[in-house]
């Protein structure tokens, strides 16, 4: 009986839990004029409702999986490597929200049940990330390289 | 006062309502993990570049005129859509005619300048249609299919240039025009 009790109380919270991540806005389109991009903010937005605990830690990674690529038979790329969060890349070397070489925006935040603001079990957080592309080849053909950055957020 | 099966009964009770508190509790601290993904794209851009520039040409002896070659240079860094980069030369029936100085009328116009590409024959260099103009020389097409063929390329073709019946009667002058050169990527 015991058993059932706490078996019927999970699920029901659980799906009251909510978890999301993404962005305000897209990148405007960087200008590869030397080898230094100028930098243009992306602002993650995180949104958490936790009902399912009573304290709980949020994490939120930025992270690519490949190079920009080019159109049609261009062979130039534009290494995942170049690309930079505030300065450095995004490829960092080590593992980040079970990501390997991902770059951490939150680390292990407490929420809980007496928390506030950023801190509550229900919130929302925006983090800016200054991105630009820096130490590409100079002699890129001309082109338009496009990519995809990856976000992920947990709650453990 | 309580039977022993009564309090046997009341003990039974607390101890399920403990160990319902305790799995709820439970539950209740250990955080079910959970992921939430989201991407966002990046995009460059660089921009193509294209140039030409024409040299050679030294001032024609109009007692005794022979050919001359002009020596065209363009280079090129284009994107994977363009196709072909055709060159080309002409004279501007306005801007370019060979005018003389100071109160001079004459003029050597478009119709006495002759081009002639490779082994071929001079012909007026204003004579056909082509790079996206009415009347040019078409001196060379270019095809774009490797990007070998687009990413910093650099080319010299040659014209040969000529006056052709230039009147007798011109007044001795310096006479002055211009040949443009054009490089047309498409």
């Amino acid at each position: 009986m015991v058993l059932v009790m706490a078996a019927v109380a999970v699920p029901v919270a659980h799906a009251q839990d909510s978890l999301s991540i993404g962005v305000q806005s897209t990148l405007p389109i960087f200008q590869l004029t030397g080898t230094t991009t100028s930098t243009n903010n992306l602002v993650v937005i995180t949104n958490w409702k936790v009902t399912s605990t009573l304290f709980a830690h949020l994490s939120t990674c930025a992270y690519m999986t490949g190079p920009m690529t080019g159109t049609g038979n261009n062979t130039d790329t534009i290494s995942e490597n170049f690309v930079q969060v505030n300065g450095v890349s995004i490829v960092t070397g080590s593992t980040n929200c079970g990501i390997p070489s991902a770059t951490p925006i939150i680390t292990n935040q407490l929420i809980w049940f007496l928390g506030s603001g950023n801190s509550a079990l229900s919130g929302s957080r925006s983090n800016t990330l200054g991105i630009s592309i820096s130490g590409y080849p100079s002699n890129l053909e001309p082109d338009t390289y496009t990519g995809t950055i990856y976000l992920i957020a947990s709650v453990q | 006062m309580k039977t022993e099966e009564q309090e046997k009964n009341m003990k039974t009770k607390w101890m399920m309502v403990v160990l319902a508190v305790i799995a709820i509790a439970s539950t209740a601290f250990a955080a079910p993990p959970s992921t939430a993904t989201g991407t966002t794209p990046i995009v460059a851009t660089k921009a193509e570049s294209l140039s030409v520039s024409a040299s050679g040409l030294t001032p024609f002896d109009l007692g005794s005129l022979t050919s001359q070659t002009l020596t065209i240079n363009s280079s090129w860094n284009l994107v994977p859509a363009r196709a072909s980069v055709a060159i080309c030369a002409y004279m501007d029936t306005t801007t370019g005619i060979m005018k003389g100085t100071g109160t001079n009328t004459d003029v050597i116009d478009q119709t006495m300048v002759q081009a002639k590409v490779g082994a071929g024959s001079f012909a007026n260099i204003n004579a056909a249609a082509g790079c996206g103009l009415p009347a040019v020389t078409s001196v060379k097409s270019y095809a774009l299919s490797t990007q070998a063929d687009r990413k910093n390329v650099t080319k010299t073709d040659t014209l040969g240039i000529q006056l052709n019946g230039v009147p007798a009667a011109l007044q001795a002058d310096t006479y002055t025009g211009a040949i443009t050169v054009v490089a047309y990527a498409q």
